[in-house]
């Protein structure tokens, strides 16, 4: 390919000649050529014929290459960006790596060294007018203005990256009802069988779609032009992600450089890998990212990477860390979490999801000493005898969790009941979820008796021992009554039961009002 | 220890108390006194002076039983033919309508006709009550008059299937018992205040109106305005 190579003469030429001639010849920026020098001037220009022509002068090119110019338009076929002017901005944007936009310097002559080197070129280029003349161009500056305009930019860009933080964290959303488990269940759920079919539909459709792969905007947005990228840069750095371990890995090689003596990079908030199923804890990857400056990290992420820990070097520099999330990990230990739990005297929330090397041992230690504690999620599928009342009652003797995840823990009766007379105040949702051991003397009774009174969310998941649930319905129908309605996610069985139960109380309640009135209308009145 | 104490402050979650929603519109003729009967009912409370309603007024009066909180909506409707476009409001989602007349004017009772047509044009599941107004004025006129008026507005009543109530909000004659009968007419519940039938009392008559209706709609809108509980 012959046109890929001139480009790259060319942006090498410009290179060593762009700085030369801005400082003697133009001052920056020529306000005449620049596009936004004033609104008449810019609809005028849209509307004439040739936008090209107008696009393609440089703001710092000198006029009289703009004969020769005219003749390259064809060149510009797929560099649709020049430099964006903010009319704020009185100085060109700086590029700090290359963009895209330094394609753009095709159109710029001025950038030809020598000129015989240039009539060569000139005739190529005629040639490739000819050869290019029917092909529709492009239309030039196709962004509309407002992605022109840093502030608006930036808030465009602030969503993105919550999006993107929110892509990983969907499950974390604690007042979304679960999906149902069967068409029966949504049925039973939503009582309306055109609502049921939806959701269920819903539910099917995206169990197809699992292996949607979420792309990585945020970071394209740093291959639009200046701007975006400018704009765009300190999102990607405050919430570092990795979704793909050569990423990592040329980033953990870079990161000595980039947070060096330069100090373009500053600490992140957050640090996210995000299944890296792949990566091995003898790698030498994790070797690289444990020196990076996380003395600002808030919230640590590994999203079911199962084989990797934090590096150790990590708790001992970061003292900010609220958050830390690693679902899905065989790692991580009873000493792993000993040793963590010395240092992290401010963490707040810690996700164990299917951790399941991890035991009572381990969350009594972080129990102890992470006093502000007030999100732990030790939900499992196996080894649920690892999990027991130990753990319970020293989370509800030590901490004051606010949501508490013990699905398919051991825990017991006992240990919920002491768990809530100690913290049951604080708790605004729990989930419970295959504890197979719980009966109908504990958690039915306590929200009974007002144990939980702030509960919000509560999930009771196959919980085979329990059938009898009036009152959690009396529960659920006062919360609902004092307008803090309590979502109870259940499976199946004790959804049907939920609703057998609150037919009867339904009923009887109507019975009873039925009769209150008729008493009332029949009363003797003076009036 | 720590655990006995901490039962004491623990009792069973209290009772939830039913809540029974009843709207209930109030049409007819302006000056009739719809506005006059719907304040004398919720807040006990007679003005001589008139104040022409715009649009729609709305008040709220709860009644506590021992399960149950009643809370009658009347949605008043002012009774300028300007505001026929606003009668949507009073009549849609009303458990009851009540159709007043003045007992002293004789072409507000025919003008409940239209208010009947339009009304039911809109919410044919409503219970329609007819009432006549100002009876404290009505008695002091002329007994053969008095005897025409009762006997077309119990024709009217028959026509309607309507219970026919004779009231004055001046004197407190039959206010409570209006809505009274409207709710024994939503729920088909027995009521046993016995009826008053001659020229010159305060007529009350309901026995026989309004139960034909709700026993035919498979009675949709008792069980929904029934709902337990609700804030
Ligand atoms: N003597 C007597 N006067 C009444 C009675 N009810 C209402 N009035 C008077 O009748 C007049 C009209 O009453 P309103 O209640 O304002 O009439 P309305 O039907 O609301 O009239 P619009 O709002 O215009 O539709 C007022 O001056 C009341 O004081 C009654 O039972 N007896
Ligand atoms: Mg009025």
């Amino acid at each position: 390919m012959r046109l890929p190579t001139l480009i790259n003469k060319y942006i090498n030429n410009k290179r060593g000649h762009d700085s030369q001639i801005t400082d003697s010849i133009t001052p920056p920026p020529m306000k005449k050529f620049s596009r936004e020098s004033s609104p008449n001037e810019r609809t005028s220009r849209s509307r004439s014929a040739s936008p090209t022509k107008y696009r393609r002068r440089h703001p710092y090119q000198v006029p009289k290459h703009v004969t020769i110019s005219k003749d390259t338009k064809s060149l510009q076929l797929n560099t649709t960006h020049t430099v964006a002017f903010y009319e704020g901005l009185s100085t060109p944007v700086e590029s700090p790596v290359t963009t895209p936009e330094r394609i753009n310097i095709v159109t710029t002559p001025l950038t030809s060294p020598r000129p015989d080197f240039y009539d060569k070129e000139l005739n190529f280029r005629t040639s490739l007018v000819k050869n290019f003349a029917d092909l529709k161009l492009q239309q030039p500056f196709q962004t509309h203005p407002i992605f022109r305009i840093p502030e608006i930019l930036d808030n465009i860009i602030k969503h993105l990256s919550l999006h993107e933080k929110e892509a990983i964290n969907l499950n974390e959303n604690p007042f979304k009802r679960r999906a149902p488990e069967t068409y029966q269940h949504a049925l039973l759920l939503y009582k309306d069988e055109v609502k049921a079919k939806k959701v269920w539909d819903e539910v099917l459709k995206t169990k197809r779609n699992s292996n949607f792969v979420y792309e990585p905007s945020l970071y394209n947005c740093l291959s639009v032009n200046k701007i975006w990228y400018r704009v765009a840069l300190p999102y990607l750095q405050k919430e570092l992600m990795f979704r793909d371990a050569n990423k990592l890995k040329r980033f953990g090689e870079l990161s000595k450089g980039i947070y060096g003596k330069k100090k373009k990079f500053t600490s992140p908030n957050s640090f996210t890998l995000y299944k890296l199923h792949q990566v091995a804890p003898g790698d030498q990857i994790m070797e690289d990212i444990s020196t990076l400056p996380l003395q600002n990290v808030k919230t640590l992420q590994f999203y079911i990477c199962p084989n990797i820990l934090p590096p150790r070097s990590w708790f001992h520099v970061a003292q900010n860390l609220q958050k830390v999330i690693l679902p899905g990990n065989r790692k991580i230990n009873d000493r792993f979490l000993i040793e963590a739990s010395l240092n992290l005297t401010n963490l707040k929330y810690l996700d164990l999801r299917a951790c399941e090397n991890v035991s009572d041992v381990g969350i009594v230690s972080i129990a102890l000493r992470c006093k502000k504690l007030e999100f732990i999620n030790l939900g499992r599928h196996s080894r649920g005898e690892l999990i027991t009342d130990v753990s319970l009652v020293a989370l509800g003797k030590y901490t004051n969790i606010v949501t508490l995840g013990m699905a398919g823990c051991n825990i017991t009766d006992n240990g919920l009941w002491d768990f809530a007379q100690r913290n049951g105040d604080n708790v605004k949702r729990l989930s419970l979820n295959n504890c197979k051991l719980l009966t109908n003397f504990s958690i039915p009774y306590l929200v009974g008796f007002n144990y939980f009174p702030n509960l919000a969310v509560l999930e009771i998941k196959n919980l085979v021992n329990i059938d009898d649930v009036k009152w959690l319905v009396k529960f659920m129908l006062w919360k609902k009554y004092s307008n803090h309605p309590l979502l109870i996610e259940s499976c199946h069985r004790i959804t049907k039961l939920l609703g057998i139960e609150e037919k009867k109380i339904k009923k009887t309640n109507a019975i009873c009002a039925l009769s209150d009135m008729s008493e009332w209308i029949n009363e003797d009145e003076s009036l | 220890m720590v655990a006995s104490e901490e039962h004491e402050k623990h009792q069973q979650i209290p009772f939830v108390r039913n809540q029974v929603d009843i709207q209930v519109g109030l049409v007819g003729d302006a000056q009739v006194g719809k506005t006059s009967l719907m304040v004398k009912y919720v807040q006990n409370i007679f003005d001589e002076e008139y104040t022409q309603t715009l649009g729609v007024n709305f008040l709220k009066r709860k009644v506590n039983l021992r399960s149950t909180d009643i809370v009658f909506s009347l949605m008043d409707l002012g009774g300028q033919r300007e505001f026929i476009n606003m009668l949507p409001l009073a009549a849609v989602g009303s458990a009851a309508i009540i159709f007043l007349f003045d007992l002293t004017r004789p072409e507000t009772l025919e003008s409940v006709k239209e208010w009947y047509r339009q009304a039911y044009g809109l919410n044919n599941q409503a219970i329609p009550i007819l009432v006549g107004t100002k009876y404290d004025l009505f008695i002091d006129l002329d007994e053969e008059y008095q005897r025409q008026v009762s006997k077309t507005a119990l024709d009217y009543s028959e026509v309607m299937d309507a219970p026919l109530v004779f009231c004055s909000t001046a004197k407190s004659i039959n206010i409570q018992k209006i809505f009274k009968i409207a709710l024994a007419k939503i729920f088909s519940l027995t009521l046993t205040i016995s009826e008053i039938k001659d020229t010159g009392d305060p007529i009350l008559l309901y026995k026989r109106f309004g139960s034909k209706l709700s026993k035919n709609k498979s009675s949709p809108s008792s069980s929904t305005k029934l709902k337990t509980p609700r804030a």
